[in-house]
């Protein structure tokens, strides 16, 4: 018997979350479509979002919106964070699609953190990047980067 | 169903795909995340790691060079010359950029690049740039006319032929630093800046030994919306080019001139009778207590010691914001030890303070 009304978002994969309305309104994208919307406006389609996603994304706000006082906070986002590369790349794409600035801010923040004091080398094996240069703009940065064995 | 069953079921599906994943199979595509989401994660890093990141894939170069709009490639201590040659025809969208140098790395080309790609650029900064020739000069006349900022400081080998040149076409000029380039700061080159750059609000001529009043009283007549103006060292220049940046700017807040010993007090009283002049031009801002308003805030007359302390006082008397006390200094008197009994209005009672300010309301 709760007094605010709920939510259901409905994941790219058809999965289904009912939340309360104002864990829901933590995505201004979210608030956006329900102010839009109309009264009806009880489901919501998150296409850019996967069930698994937006299940740690509706965590993420819970906690945010329900108990934002906290002492924990700090290292609950700290713990939220700690996740795979694959997991925490979906949790920036969604953040930054469903516009939760606190996620967005927090997950760029860490991978930020990955590049720290990495060379380009380093970088691609942290991201699983595949070097897609031709020859030719291959030379020119090497050219470029020669400074990398100085600094 | 809550969702909390929901993500219970999902994490055990999270965690044995984890399992299975064991770093052979790669699920997310970094080199294909959202451009905007790359920019913010590269607007958190330092310059070098931003050009390391942009250096990783053809996508992350791509919209890294599109998105960067502000660059300092000063940490570069040995190949400045080959990144600006390579990064430049990319950053399209570029505003600002830093090249300061600790040790002379830029060449020509490099300034050439900038100026036939970068035509957004408002912010430069080639501090200690020893080799770079006039032809850098021209290049940025030619390619970069939305320049509001420019700092050629140390750069000794430019001549005034080219800053002239060049301030003819780059006529949004706020800022300029032009300290210590003896041979580019001559009174013709000013008398063109004063011409072409209306709209400058702060000049550094700190160690232009060559310019005089000629110069000098150009910019004031036309440059009214000067603020700065730093003269330091500018030993040539006498009570003339005071008396007409007391005149013509009446947004002055701030001026040098240490080491100007040719200044007496008739420049020192024609800035003090100044503040009342204008006053009665400048609108709105008349009534303010604040700062903003308050006309001169900075003032460095070290080392000249023709000035006497009646001038002075009526000085910092006349300007609210100049300070003797240590707290907030910026009346900088060092070597003039006949000026040490001058004391700003905040030294003495609060009730001065409002005096002092009624006394101006004719």
């Amino acid at each position: 018997m709760t007094s605010s009304k709920t939510i259901v978002l409905r994941s790219s994969d058809g999965a289904t979350f009912e939340v309360d309305e104002a864990v829901a309104l933590h995505s201004l994208m979210i608030k956006h479509r329900i102010e839009t919307g109309g009264a009806d406006s009880t489901t919501i389609d998150v296409p850019e979002v996967t069930g698994n996603t937006l299940s740690k994304v509706i965590e993420y706000c819970k906690k945010h919106v329900e108990a934002p006082n906290s002492d924990d906070l700090k290292s609950f986002d700290t713990d939220f964070v700690k996740v795979d590369q694959a997991v925490l790349c979906h949790l920036a794409k969604a953040s930054y699609y469903m516009n939760i600035k606190g996620l967005l801010d927090l997950s760029s923040k860490t991978i930020a953190d990955m590049f720290k004091g990495k060379t380009v080398e380093q970088i691609r094996e942290t991201f699983h990047i595949k070097n897609d240069f031709t020859p030719e703009e291959e030379e020119e940065l090497r050219k470029e980067n020669s400074w990398n064995l100085f600094v | 169903m809550k969702g909390g069953e929901l993500e219970v079921c999902f994490e055990r599906l999270m965690m044995a795909g984890g399992g299975r994943m064991g770093g052979r199979r790669v699920v997310i595509d970094w080199s294909e995340i959202p451009a905007e989401l790359l920019l913010r994660v590269v607007s958190l890093l330092d310059d070098r790691t931003v050009i390391v990141a942009s250096a990783v894939c053809c996508g992350w170069r791509d919209a890294i060079c599109w998105g960067l709009t502000h660059i300092s490639l000063s940490w570069c201590k040995n190949s400045m010359n080959n990144l600006v040659l390579s990064l430049a025809p990319k950053l399209k969208n570029l505003r600002s950029l830093t090249l300061r140098q600790d040790k002379p790395q830029l060449f020509d080309n490099a300034v050439e690049t900038i100026a036939n790609n970068c035509h957004g650029l408002e912010d430069l900064d080639l501090s200690k740039s020893f080799k770079l020739s006039d032809q850098s000069l021209y290049a940025l006349a030619h390619g970069c006319q939305n320049l509001i900022k420019l700092t050629i400081s140390g750069c000794s080998s430019f001549s005034d032929n080219a800053l002239a040149y060049l301030s003819s076409y780059c006529k949004k000029l706020k800022i300029l630093n032009l300290c210590g380039c003896v041979k580019a700061a001559s009174d013709k080159a000013l008398k063109t800046i004063g011409y072409n750059c209306s709209q400058l609000q702060s000049l550094n001529l700190g160690w232009c030994e060559e310019v005089g009043d000629d110069g000098v009283t150009s910019l004031a007549y036309g440059c009214h919306d000067l603020r700065a103006l730093d003269l330091c060292g500018c030993v040539l220049i006498t009570d003339e080019s005071v008396i007409a940046l007391a005149n013509n700017c009446p947004h002055l807040r701030s001026l040098g001139l240490y080491y100007c010993q040719n200044i007496t007090d008739q420049a020192i009283y024609a800035l003090a009778h100044s503040r009342a002049k204008n006053k009665h031009q400048v609108w709105g801002s008349v009534k303010t207590r604040d700062e903003e308003g308050s006309g001169l805030m900075n003032l460095n007359i070290s080392q000249c010691t023709a000035l006497t302390p009646p001038a002075v006082q009526a000085l910092c008397d006349s300007f609210p914001a100049l300070h003797t006390c240590p707290g907030r200094h910026s009346l900088i008197i060092s070597g003039c030890l006949n000026l040490t009994s001058v004391h700003c209005a905040c030294a003495l009672q609060a009730h001065r303070a409002v005096n002092t300010l009624t006394n101006h309301a004719y």
